[in-house]
């Protein structure tokens, strides 16, 4: 067991004795900082929690400790840095006159055009993007933006959002996540308030939905926002949607709403480029005022291809290592200290089973259908994408992928790896598809 | 419990105690005062769990007891009381106040759930006149940042060393620092950052009239106790940024100026200042000092000031603020402005006097 959990499971017992503000005035931010043989560290973050555990708690401490690990007869008692443990308060006044104007959703303010950067990936969202903040509502509307993940559709939209918001201050600009605008539809549902949810999403003048995929399977809030759409869309005011890829390419979600979303102007963004990358990295290491050599940033930029996120985060953690060591960093350095983030310990935790269920959840169909002898047309492309991501990257073989798939002849497993790779190189939407895929099984 | 008090002592008390309740927690007791009787005194004391007082106050014991009562009513009804004697006693958890034709019960809670506010031991480390501290932290608390996101620069940062103690605060822009003198010489050098908070509530309750302050220290505790009250509270730990470095030792430029004259003209010269609050201030030798702020809106505005000037010409742009901060607390009738350029630290000290010192930045534009 470890400290963390082993302090858990006794307060996990202390809290049913106390009462709520008792427990949390007293054992918040307290941890276990040292155990050896006989006895424990606790450290709590100031001298009048230590004086109350010790004087009041203690017996309750060591009677529940004896339960749990008997051998503990000690208990002590140590101040450490509160600060340490709390993440900075957050800065209150950009957020402050945000969210003033884009009602109680915020818009991050440091999005915006500057700090995108523009490549021949992502040129046309760009341009878009652009054109619908000088004249929203009356350009592509709705606009729709799709591409992988952390590729920066977040980034264009919110970047729209804060350029209005800048040209109109009173404009009134919503951006919700579509998982936030189902949970308000539910909550309004079961409070009876789902007058003050269609006025609060039918006044806006731009409304920004992050993810939109995620509506998918869900018929009653897909009809909710099919009317926000058209009550929005009537009175010129601007909609842009994200999604992770084409809106006729989501699963289970109605024809009305796909045909709704090709309307105005579907934008995609594209992995970026060498030459793009290494513009992101040079724009993102002067936002932080750090200076790196030309070659470590090629490094970089030539060893992590597909995610920004994972770019910046690459030069997050170079940053941090050598402020830390107080070093400038040498190429070699760069190496060991990015080789977690270059080669992921990927394949591990990875099984064939999860690949079936992203692969099943991905397409809206359950893992049984892909394991059962149907041939329905639904259920094959799904199943030879599986086969497919299965021997690609776990390197399983043939016959076991057959045996996994209900009992199949290892030649179906030729077929169907042979079939996808070549509808790979004829269908460019696949590939995405099924990039869109593997993120889904290394993310979780 | 039974006690008799004397509304006035009561009074006072409370008012020291009464101010760092904390308020609207979720823990009911730490939103009361706890009243104790301790060896023939009647002891108050609060906590926010980041500070704690202590106060004694005197009263005739009839029978010892304790019990915490919530800190705004208790407070409030003392103020408003026209009488001079109130007899507290308890029953269970009321406590019950009689006083001539006033009578009172309020609901309060065990004194066992009271937070036990932590004890020092140790001798005490310094002792120092309370009237000097009380100028001393006038003189210097404001100028310490308001931003907890560096919470060592969020503090005050107290040095002891021999016979002195150096009291300092900067929000990286400014630095206030102010020495002062100890009763006695401390043991050993000792370095502490003690939030703002503390200090603030500190400088409140340290009225005039008082006689020393002794200072003490445990492991990661302060302690200040003058009179009948002790004020405890915890440190910031981490390193005080060596600020003397930043303190330059030659200046261009020297200013004698009229603390009051300066203080008018920047005080109109900051109706005129722009968004960022800057000022021009112009120091010509013979002439004197002349202030000037124009904003596109407002409009502008230039004062001349007699000063004798001695160095060269020299002008810098400064926050109107950073200067009238400084300005404000100081009691002498003229202060010196020493300017280097337009690009380096300057420095306030009051005229006639070594242990105080202000440095500001000049604004870039």
């Amino acid at each position: 067991m470890t400290n963390q959990q082993l302090w858990q499971a006794i307060l996990g017992n202390l809290e049913l004795t106390l009462s709520k503000a008792n427990f949390t005035t007293w054992f918040k931010n307290t941890s276990i900082i040292e155990k050896n043989d006989l006895g424990i560290m606790v450290g709590v973050p100031n001298a009048f929690t230590k004086e109350w555990l010790q004087n009041k708690y203690h017996l309750e401490i060591l009677k529940t400790l004896k339960t749990i690990a008997p051998e503990i007869k000690e208990v002590k008692y140590q101040i450490i840095n509160p600060t340490l443990n709390q993440p900075p308060p957050a800065r209150k006044e950009t957020t402050r006159t945000q969210t003033q104007k884009t009602e109680n959703q915020s818009i991050n303010p440091k999005y915006t055009f500057n700090t995108f950067v523009v490549g021949a990936n992502n040129q046309l969202a760009h341009a878009a993007g652009i054109a619908v903040s000088k004249k929203p509502g009356q350009v592509y509307n709705p606009l729709f933006i799709y591409g992988g993940v952390g590729l920066g559709k977040t980034h264009l939209m919110q970047a729209v959002g804060n350029e209005i918001c800048k040209k109109k201050p009173d404009a009134k600009i919503l951006y919700v996540t579509s998982e936030r605008f189902t949970n308000e539809f539910v909550s309004s549902l079961t409070q009876g308030k789902s007058e003050n949810f269609k006025s609060r999403y039918r006044t806006v003048d731009v409304l920004l939905v992050d993810d939109i995929q995620f509506l998918a399977g869900k018929e009653g809030t897909q009809e909710e926002f099919f009317h926000t759409f058209n009550a929005l869309h009537q009175n010129n005011k601007q909609v842009v949607m994200t999604s992770d890829r084409l809106p006729k390419e989501i699963p289970a979600i109605e024809e009305r709403l796909v045909s709704r979303f090709e309307w105005g102007m579907i934008a995609d963004i594209q992995a970026p480029d060498l030459e793009t990358r290494l513009a992101i990295l040079k724009t993102k290491a002067r936002e932080k005022n750090y200076d790196l050599e030309p070659e470590i940033l090629n490094f970089i930029a030539e060893t992590i291809q597909t995610n920004i996120r994972e770019l910046e985060g690459a030069l997050n953690r170079l940053m941090v290592y050598c402020q830390l060591n107080n070093t400038r960093p040498t190429i070699e350095q760069v190496k060991s200290v990015l080789i977690n983030v270059i080669t992921p310990p990927k394949k591990r935790g990875v099984s064939p089973k999860k690949i079936i269920e992203v692969v099943a959840d991905f397409y809206n169909v359950t893992p049984e259908d892909l394991l059962k002898q149907s041939r329905k047309k639904e259920y094959v492309n799904p199943r030879q994408i599986a086969m497919y991501i299965i021997r690609k990257e776990l390197e399983t073989s043939l016959p076991s992928i057959g045996e996994f798939f209900g009992g199949r002849d290892h030649t179906t497993v030729i077929h169907a790896v042979d079939k996808i790779e070549r509808a790979i190189k004829e269908k460019s939407g696949l590939k995405q598809e099924i990039d869109l895929v593997k993120d889904r099984i290394y993310i979780n | 419990m039974k006690v008799v008090c004397t509304k006035e002592n009561l009074k006072k008390g409370l008012y020291m105690v009464g101010r760092v309740v904390g308020v609207g927690n979720p823990l009911q007791v730490l939103n009361n005062i706890l009243i104790k009787t301790d060896s023939g005194r009647v002891k108050l004391s609060s906590t926010n769990l980041e500070i704690g007082v202590n106060t004694w106050v005197g009263g005739k014991i009839s029978e010892e007891g304790a019990l915490t009562v919530p800190a705004r009513i208790i407070n409030e009804y003392i103020n408003n009381l026209p009488t001079e004697k109130v007899s507290l006693s308890t029953k269970e958890t009321t406590l019950n106040l009689e006083s001539d034709n006033y009578h009172t019960n309020i609901n309060g809670l065990p004194a066992d759930d009271f937070p036990l506010i932590p004890q020092i031991k140790e001798e005490a480390f310094a002792k120092v006149d309370a009237d000097e501290l009380r100028d001393a932290l006038s003189e210097t608390i404001w100028a310490a940042a308001t931003n907890e996101s560096q919470p060592e620069i969020s503090g005050i940062f107290f040095s002891f060393e021999e016979n002195k103690l150096t009291i300092a605060s900067t929000d990286r822009y400014r630095l206030a620092e102010r020495k002062c003198l100890l009763k006695t010489r401390v043991r050993e050098k000792k370095e502490v950052i003690i939030p703002s908070r503390t200090i603030s509530e500190l400088y409140k309750i340290l009225g005039s009239g008082l006689k020393d302050v002794e200072i003490y220290f445990s492991e990661s505790q302060v302690l200040f106790k003058f009179n009948d009250t002790e004020l405890i509270s915890r440190l910031i730990d981490g390193q005080y940024p060596d600020y003397a470095q930043i303190v330059p030792k030659e200046f261009k430029t020297e200013v004698v100026v009229g603390r009051e004259d300066l203080m008018h003209a920047l005080r109109a010269a900051a109706l005129f200042a722009s968004e960022s609050n800057n000022i021009q201030l112009e120091a010509v030798e013979k002439k004197g000092l002349v202030i000037k702020a124009s904003s596109a809106q407002a409009g502008e505005n230039t004062t001349d000031i007699q000063a004798g000037v001695q160095g060269l010409n020299n002008s810098a742009v400064f926050n109107h603020r950073y200067l009238l901060d400084c300005l404000n607390v100081l009691p002498e009738a003229r202060v010196v402005l020493k300017l280097i350029n337009d690009n380096s630290p300057a420095m306030i000290v009051p005229e006639g006097r070594d242990n105080y010192l202000y440095i500001a930045m000049p604004t870039k534009i």
